[in-house]
């Protein structure tokens, strides 16, 4: 009972516990044979080694035990060699296009928080100058804007302001605080780069769900599934629920809690614009298609994207 | 620095738990070190490490011995990998898997310093794509937050020898968010019964885990 076993660092034949052939592999031999063993394939030396001594490869259970007698100390230093390179090219290998799409989309959301934090602070200390502005300008960027550009005078003649009750600052005392403005605008400015360069990106990646989903929520999709992969074999209702987790967990451990319709697919202009009664229905259909675009991204299908949202769009 | 009676390398001082450096002067996790009698030790934080909290739960046996050869499923970074790696002493070996590039990168650092470690990026699933890669191991260590968790362990068993311990960590909330932990640790148990030694809930280092330690029997 001649037995064949292969490790990464050649392929044995044993009678028993006694080798009585061998192949040793060199260190490409090494790196290459792996995968292919990885994969389940028969490699050369093996075909040769069975022919030649009439072996067979080995079961579970006698690979158990051909590892345990072939586990000496230079044996083991070896598997250590040749393993710490086959990891490293492993990990030179590893990085896809999920990965940097969704460090960008990350990367959005971070830039956007940096900058929301710092308007505020911004407007707490610009108000020591002119707190009517405040309330006349809401959004953030607007308001940054407005006031690195324009001087209060200025302002206070556009936005129809008589009086104001903050005290008057020196140029000195003006200027770190438009400063911090620049940096905020800088930082506006990066998110509006980061969020196109996201769009070519994911186009180039996953054409159809970028066209039924946006970018923006396709990359959060994305993100939350982990990779386009898992998002592509996820259910329909999972990706209805992906951003949603909070809401869906907290129903899950008490029944008396509403389950929630949607998660990040809640700001996409389908279900945005769907009517109350509808919004449930919106977000299930569009989930649906979703899937179906993920699924045909992933296994690189045609593109159907178009008529999935034309499809959405009629119904709703 | 008093010892933590049978396992080796383990020691405990001041209400806190140690390990013996195997590569003094090393360390990879900003982990505190203190130096007696000439000889350094590595703060084992049982707030990092489940195995730490099992010993600081007093877990009567883990199997780890030195020189033992580890089989670590969900290597991770390899904060555990690092402390198992002072257990074994240098003429031990630890193969540590992870499925994430991101954490085997980490992982290939700390292995390229300790040379008792040996990472690999596979998938614990699949045990075919890795079985050449390895040798047979006297601890079968897993810590995976899966669904399928047990079935995982159960799958890697064929890499331990007979008479070889298992140590699993579970996760209550990875297996079944709704149900109760305790009913989830009392399945478990039953599942393992036949092989089991000892095991810990691992509160109040960790909330709804448990380590289990079995004994591969003929």
């Amino acid at each position: 009972m001649r037995v064949l076993y292969s490790d990464v660092l050649g392929s044995y034949v044993f009678e028993g516990t006694k080798l009585i052939a061998k192949a040793d592999f060199s260190l490409d031999q090494s790196i290459g044979f792996s995968r292919e063993i990885a994969e389940g394939r028969t490699v050369a030396p093996e075909k040769e080694l069975m022919q030649k001594y009439s072996a067979h490869k080995a079961s579970q259970e006698e690979a158990s035990q051909i590892r345990e007698v072939m586990a000496d100390k230079e044996h083991l230093q070896d598997l250590r060699r040749v393993n710490m390179k086959i990891t490293a090219d492993d990990l030179r290998h590893s990085v896809t296009a999920d990965h940097i799409i969704i460090h960008t989309i990350n990367n959005a959301e971070e830039v956007t928080r940096m900058a929301n934090g710092l308007a505020k602070r911004l407007r707490e200390w610009y108000g020591l100058h002119f707190p009517e502005i405040n309330e006349k300008i809401e959004d953030n960027y607007g308001f940054v804007k407005a006031i690195s550009r324009k001087d209060r005078k200025t302002l206070m003649d556009e936005l129809k302001i008589a009086e104001s009750i903050g005290s008057t600052m020196a140029k000195t005392e003006l200027e770190p605080i438009l400063e911090l403005a620049e940096t905020i605008l800088d930082l506006y400015e990066q998110k509006r780069r980061l969020e196109l360069y996201l769009e070519k990106a994911m186009k180039l990646n996953c054409r159809n769900l970028t066209v039924v989903a946006g970018s923006l929520i396709a990359a959060k999709l994305i993100r939350d599934a982990g990779s386009l992969q898992k998002l592509a074999k996820t259910t329909s209702t999972t990706i209805q629920m992906l951003g949603a987790e909070k809401a869906l967990f907290r129903h899950l451990k008490n029944r008396a809690m509403k389950p929630p319709k949607h998660g990040h697919i809640v700001n996409h202009p389908i279900v945005l614009g769907a009517s109350r009664p509808m919004k449930g229905k919106a977000a299930r259909a569009l989930a649906d298609k979703l899937s179906i675009a993920a699924k045909v991204d992933y296994f690189k299908g045609e593109f159907i994207g178009d008529r999935l949202r034309q499809e959405l769009e009629e119904r709703f | 620095m008093k010892q933590v009676q049978k396992f080796p390398n383990i020691f405990e001082y001041k209400g806190k738990l140690y390990t013996l450096n195997s590569y003094p002067k090393l360390t990879h996790f900003e982990e505190k070190t203190v130096l007696q009698r000439g000889l350094e030790y590595r703060e084992f934080r049982p707030e990092r490490s489940k195995l730490a909290a099992a010993v600081m739960n007093k877990i009567s046996q883990i199997g780890i011995r030195q020189a033992s050869k580890v089989l670590y499923l969900g290597a991770s970074h390899g904060y555990t990998p690092s402390f198992i790696s002072d257990m074994v002493g240098r003429q031990g070996i630890i193969f540590g898997i992870d499925v994430a590039p991101q954490v085997v990168t980490r992982l290939y650092f700390v292995a390229s310093r300790r040379n008792n470690i040996i990472p690999l990026l596979a998938d614990c699933n699949k045990p075919e794509t890795y079985h050449h890669r390895i040798t047979q191991c006297d601890i079968l260590y897993q810590d995976i937050a899966q669904r399928n968790q047990l079935e995982i362990f159960l799958k890697n068993m064929q890499f331990l020898k007979q008479g070889g311990f298992g140590i699993l960590a579970i996760k209550a909330k990875s297996i079944d968010v709704t149900r109760q932990p305790r009913h989830i640790f009392r399945e478990i148990k039953q599942s393992l019964e036949k092989t089991l030694v000892d095991y810990r809930e691992l509160h109040p280092y960790e909330k709804d885990h448990a380590l289990y330690v079995i004994k591969k029997q003929e």
